[in-house]
């Protein structure tokens, strides 16, 4: 075989693989949306543009912290990552169950986070960072005074949550809700 | 124009027939193709980049009255025509450096721009290294492929990306550096193969772009050992000082040489900070604690430049003669029995000092020996420096600072004068 088919047949395998890449991530997502379970996170929003990237809620997850049980000699620092096993509380809003620096392995139901700061006042309080705080919009589907709009709505929100599927690590936010009503991200 | 005006001359005067004229024509035109105008590849290059920039902005300028199905379509046609391009330039264009290089750059953005843009449209946030990786390791084919430096300057600050993106910190820093230097040895074959090429218009990018990448390495593992990291930063520049030396780079011309002067000017900035005592009393009061990181990343990739220095230096000592400019080549083996003094005792910080004022006065003389004005300065900078930096430590007056800088500023003006003067009068 002469040089150029080799060279042909090479690009052919990497070009393979470049598209695969794009494509696993879409996969990866449909994955997260269909087999993780749901949980409610309660959040401050807060509506950011940001120009080539687009415009997107900024979420700040409200419960996103986790109190040391008295006494416990706390061996966390800061921007250490650790894995939280989450749990569902009286009111249906995901709390930590469980703070680990290892992989959980009995269950799916955890998320990757980075301490973000550490209270040190007794009982050691522990905050965290998760990659999830991005909640783009749908522009497509919105005019500009239904943007607008859901700038107002983030605005004034008393009470929010997002509801967010979890699947061994990985996280993705499905829907947002602002005052017991989904944000509108199809309709102006 | 004007070789023909010549063959034509020399069919004239009968020294060559018209064959022979037609065949050196031919000659010609086959080594100008080969061998672009610089200038020519340059906006190639740009015109590639410029262009996958362009369609991006574009995309996102009409972003919004796209859907969701349009914008997937839209980002994986940005890589589809990348990919056709490319596989055009592999058949029918083989030849041409330009096609080549600005067709490789093309691909290689047009892939990071639909991963960021699947990224997007699938709420798909968070960290992203692993993304870069894998972007990292399908484009570095690439360079290959298509003998493109352009794509290899890129990948690179892929690579760079890579090991800095460690926002949720999931990945611990030493692994990700070791993926880093591999990622970076993927790429050196074609590094060293470049050098090869007497008139690649891309090489001093590339002489510039890999030392500032490995720049980042120390600090990014400095954690709990960190005054090791000063170790692995003397090794790493005297590593670049030795290649900046090597006769190959060093006839290309200073502006050329990144590792030149990225190492020299590293290693006059690490001696002007050390020659404070504040790294020196922490040390001194870390020692006990230091010879618990001896298996930790920090202390392994010290002795790994360390070694690879040494190994260096003995592998290419005939390129490198003893002259002023060993101090710097050499400089990490002393610094390293300095730094072992300094774990014991606080004379460490006077031998710094010295050594300094040796390194400074050294390349001064060799500067007034050979008539080299650059030379003199640097050494004079070096030498200057240091003095500057004890007006810190004294308790002198501000008036008698002022008076000392004045009397340093003027001294480095009548240096250059009288050199200057000198060489004038030899010219005559």
């Amino acid at each position: 075989m002469n040089t150029k088919l080799w060279f042909i047949g090479i690009f052919g395998l990497v070009a393979f693989f470049q598209i695969l890449l794009p494509v696993r991530m879409i996969q990866k997502q449909e994955k997260i949306l269909n087999t993780g379970n749901a949980f409610s996170f309660r959040v401050r929003p807060a509506y950011q543009d940001a120009g080539i990237s687009g415009k997107y809620i900024n979420l700040e997850y409200l419960d996103l912290a986790y109190l040391l049980p008295q006494g416990e000699v706390s061996t966390y620092q800061m921007y250490e990552t650790v894995f939280l096993t989450l749990k569902n509380d009286s009111a249906g809003f995901a709390q930590i169950a469980r703070i680990q620096k290892e992989v959980p392995k009995d269950t799916k139901d955890y998320i990757v986070a980075t301490i973000r700061s550490i209270v040190d006042l007794p009982p050691k309080k522990l905050y965290f960072e998760v990659g999830f705080q991005q909640f783009f919009l749908e522009e497509s589907r919105l005019s500009d005074q239904g943007m607008d709009k859901i700038r107002q709505q983030v605005d004034v929100a008393n009470n929010a949550y997002a509801r967010v599927r979890v699947l061994n690590g990985q996280a993705l936010i499905q829907e947002l809700i602002m005052d017991d009503a989904p944000l509108d991200l199809y309709r102006d | 124009m004007k070789l023909s005006n010549d063959l034509e001359e020399l069919i004239r005067h009968q020294i060559i027939d018209t064959h022979t004229a037609e065949r050196i024509q031919q000659y010609y035109a086959l080594q100008n193709e080969k061998q672009p105008n610089r200038m020519v590849l340059l906006f190639g290059i740009l015109g590639a980049v410029l262009t996958g920039l362009g369609i991006l902005l574009m995309i996102a300028h009409n972003w919004e009255h796209l859907s969701k199905f349009l914008k997937t379509a839209t980002a994986l046609g940005l890589l589809l025509t990348g990919q056709i391009i490319c596989l055009y330039v592999l058949l029918k264009k083989r030849d041409s450096r330009v096609w080549n290089e600005a067709a490789s750059a093309f691909l290689c953005l047009a892939l990071a721009s639909c991963v960021s843009l699947i990224a997007q449209i699938y709420h798909l946030s968070g960290p992203f290294d692993e993304y870069i990786f894998y972007w990292c390791l399908f484009t570095i084919p690439l360079v290959y492929l298509f003998s493109s430096s352009a794509t290899a300057v890129i990948c690179l600050f892929g690579c760079t990306l890579y090991m800095m993106e460690n926002s949720l910190g999931r990945i611990d820093v030493a692994y990700k550096l070791l993926i880093y230097l591999l990622l970076l040895t993927l790429l050196m074959p074609h590094y060293i193969k470049s050098w090869k090429a007497p008139d690649h218009a891309l090489l001093p990018v590339l002489h510039w772009s890999i030392p500032l990448s490995l720049l980042f390495t120390p600090a990014l593992i400095a954690k709990d050992y960190g005054d090791l990291t000063f170790v692995s930063y003397f090794s790493l520049l005297s590593l670049f000082v030795m290649i900046g030396s090597l006769p190959a780079l060093k006839g290309q011309g200073l502006l050329k040489n990144g590792f030149l002067m990225l190492g020299l000017g590293g290693i006059v900035l690490l001696l002007w900070i050390l020659s404070f005592d504040g790294f020196w009393n922490s040390l001194l009061r870390n020692a006990d604690k230091l010879m618990n990181g001896l298996g930790h990343a920090e202390f392994l990739y010290a002795l790994a430049l360390t070694a690879l220095a040494l190994l260096f230096y003995f592998l290419r000592k005939n390129a490198l003669p003893w002259n002023a400019w060993s101090g710097f080549q050499l400089g990490f083996v002393l610094f390293i029995f300095i730094f072992f003094i300094g774990t014991q005792s606080s004379v460490a910080t006077l031998l710094i000092n010295v050594f300094g004022f040796i390194l400074g006065a050294a390349v001064t003389r060799e500067g007034l020996v050979k008539h080299q004005i650059g030379t003199l300065n640097f050494g004079l900078i070096l030498l200057a420096g240091l003095i500057i930096c004890r007006f810190f430590d004294s308790e002198l007056s501000y008036v008698l600072r002022g008076m000392l800088f004045v009397a340093i500023g003027i001294g480095l003006f009548i240096v250059n004068y009288r050199m200057l003067k000198k060489e004038t009068r030899h010219e005559h």
